[in-house]
């Protein structure tokens, strides 16, 4: 049976073909966006209604999402929270600059210097599973129980190093994925280009080390901004606290509520953009291939 | 003549594997060696080991009146005067094109940037790249990225260019561009030992072709000979065996 072949599409349908369409003409999109949408509205509205049906809603509505206490709180609650972020900044850069030491000790192959790595690796195991709160307490309360005079007592100070002490020793490890992760292949070209060890590592390994490992990093950020709240234990009157003073004062929680929003505010940018820098990596990978 | 590059009873092991097996070869100045071989046969390692990329566990590779393989002091200056060009490009993919190039003249020579930077350009110009000095390289083809190694590599003026099956890797119609780089290259008198699968560009381009197997150099000579005339029956199969491949 011999069938005509249809007529090939004229050069106006090519080109209405090739036309960019814009995003609610793609196939399936509309489809997909109706599904989301009906699903959105039946989940979320199942879980509104639940809850605002149980019986003790209003209770807890009242107990945590109080607006005249939220109103009432925040002023405390903000001044506090500014010292978390002064904690954070203090902190990040120790954190950063001492994970990348720790890390580079760990890499290193020096004979000579295998007690420092074996220091190294020691430190990284002990205070990369020792609870954060832990190591705060054990500084804060142990460090001025010492009475030794020259050390200081100052709460935030022995905050900000219990902070960096378990987050470096985290952060060590990543760069050193990141390091280890970069192709042999590479360190053959910059060395048969005549470049020492020492100059391999600093302009072609690191670099692209520490470029892989961005998006954890970030994340590491992130969890460090939190655990500046667990400093609270040992007495600064950082956002944690001053939410904690009005709770007690007012038998209310709506102030914590206040102290979480501004930690949230502060971590989604953070998030969206270690999304973007993976989704750019990734279009990196699918566009390069080998590289 | 002395030779440039001459390998002295080299023996190369890979813990209890023995790769290369009493290589003794001599490199004129401004020629170009071929090293074929089936795959296996130690011909990148005897490249690596020429650049001091590896170790050997006897025997002696002068370079002029230099053993390179016995003087670990100077092995970041002996490395500087051999240049290496890889099957898989290895461009560094975090700078550009231009800082690809100029890392290691600047780092290693010494030498002033700016100063650097007007040689790579001119490279570039020669080779038709100076449009991707800015880019990097994962915007680059194939063809385009072992180009650029290329010059990296002459960019530090080696005394002598070791090209590792550098069109291996290349989508087909990428590999007429490298190898004519290469025949520019042989024009300009530079001096070339590569290892490539490719009969046809070997008797091209090479004024000695080296066939190893396992490690041994079983037979070398001029490709007019070479191809036209083995007198190995090792040999005689191994081009029987490429030819039909083809
Ligand atoms: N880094 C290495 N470690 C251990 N063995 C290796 C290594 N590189 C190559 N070899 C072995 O050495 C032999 C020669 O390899 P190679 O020089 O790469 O051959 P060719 O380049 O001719 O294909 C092979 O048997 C290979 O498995
Ligand atoms: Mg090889």
């Amino acid at each position: 049976m011999s069938t005509i072949p249809p007529p090939p599409l004229s050069d106006q349908d090519v080109a209405d073909l090739l036309k960019p369409k814009a995003f609610w003409e793609q196939q399936g999109v509309i489809k997909s966006l109706i599904i989301a949408l009906l699903s959105t509205i039946v989940i979320f509205g199942g879980i509104a209604f639940t809850v605002g049906r149980s019986e003790g809603w209003g209770a807890v509505q009242q107990a945590f999402f109080s607006r005249p206490d939220m109103r009432a709180a925040f002023p405390k609650v903000w001044e506090g929270f500014q010292l978390n972020i002064k904690m954070f900044m203090i902190a990040e850069p120790l954190v950063l600059a001492f994970g990348l030491i720790l890390a580079l000790i760990r890499i290193g192959t020096n004979p000579v210097l295998f007690p420092v790595r074996a220091i190294a690796i020691a430190y990284i195991d002990l205070f990369r599973g020792a609870p954060a709160l832990l190591v705060i307490m054990m500084l804060g309360f142990g460090m001025p129980g010492l009475r030794i005079s020259w050390l200081p007592n100052d709460p935030v100070f022995w905050g900000i190093t219990a902070c960096v002490i378990t987050s470096s020793a985290y952060t060590a490890e990543t760069f050193r994925a990141g390091i280890e992760s970069v192709h042999r292949s590479q360190r053959s070209a910059a060395r048969s280009l005549g470049l020492s060890n020492r100059q391999t590592f600093q302009h072609v390994v690191l670099p692209q080390g520490i470029k892989a490992v961005i998006p954890p990093l970030i994340s590491g950020f992130v969890s460090l901004q939190k655990e500046t709240a667990l400093v609270s234990t040992i007495g600064p009157l950082e956002a944690t606290r001053r939410a904690q003073i009005y709770s007690a004062l007012n038998f209310n929680y709506s102030s914590y509520v206040i102290a979480a929003l501004l930690f949230i505010a502060l971590t989604i940018p953070l998030a969206r953009f270690t999304d973007y820098l993976l989704q750019r990596s990734a279009k990196r990978m699918q566009m390069g291939g080998l590289a | 003549m002395i030779a440039l590059l001459r390998y002295e009873s080299v023996y190369k092991a890979y813990g209890q594997n023995l790769v290369l097996r009493n290589i003794n070869l001599d490199v004129q100045e401004h020629s170009v060696t071929c090293l074929i071989g089936a795959s296996g046969c130690g011909k990148s390692t005897l490249l690596r080991c020429t650049n001091l990329l590896e170790e050997i566990q006897h025997g002696a590779i002068w370079l002029r009146d230099i053993d390179l393989a016995n003087s670990q002091k100077q092995a970041d200056d002996l490395r500087a005067r051999v240049g290496m060009v890889f099957q898989s490009y290895n461009l560094f993919p975090h700078m550009n094109v231009l800082k690809n190039i100029t890392l290691a003249p600047v780092k290693v020579k010494g030498e002033r940037r700016s100063e650097a930077e007007d040689r790579a350009r001119d490279l570039l110009q020669r080779f038709g790249l100076l449009d991707k000095a800015l880019e990097y390289p994962d915007r680059l083809s194939g063809g385009q990225q072992q180009r650029i190694a290329i010059i990296r590599a002459l960019a530090m003026q080696p005394e002598v260019l070791l090209l590792d099956e550098v069109t291996s890797a290349l989508d087909p119609e990428m590999v007429g561009e490298v190898m004519d780089i290469i025949i520019e290259l042989k024009n300009l008198n530079i001096t070339m030992m590569l290892a490539t699968h490719q009969m046809g560009f070997a008797s091209q381009i090479a004024d000695n072709v080296v066939f190893l197997d396992s490690g041994s150099i079983v037979e070398q000579g001029h490709p007019s000979q070479f191809f036209s005339n083995p007198q190995h029956e090792r040999t005689r199969q191994f081009l029987e065996r490429v030819t039909m491949a083809i």
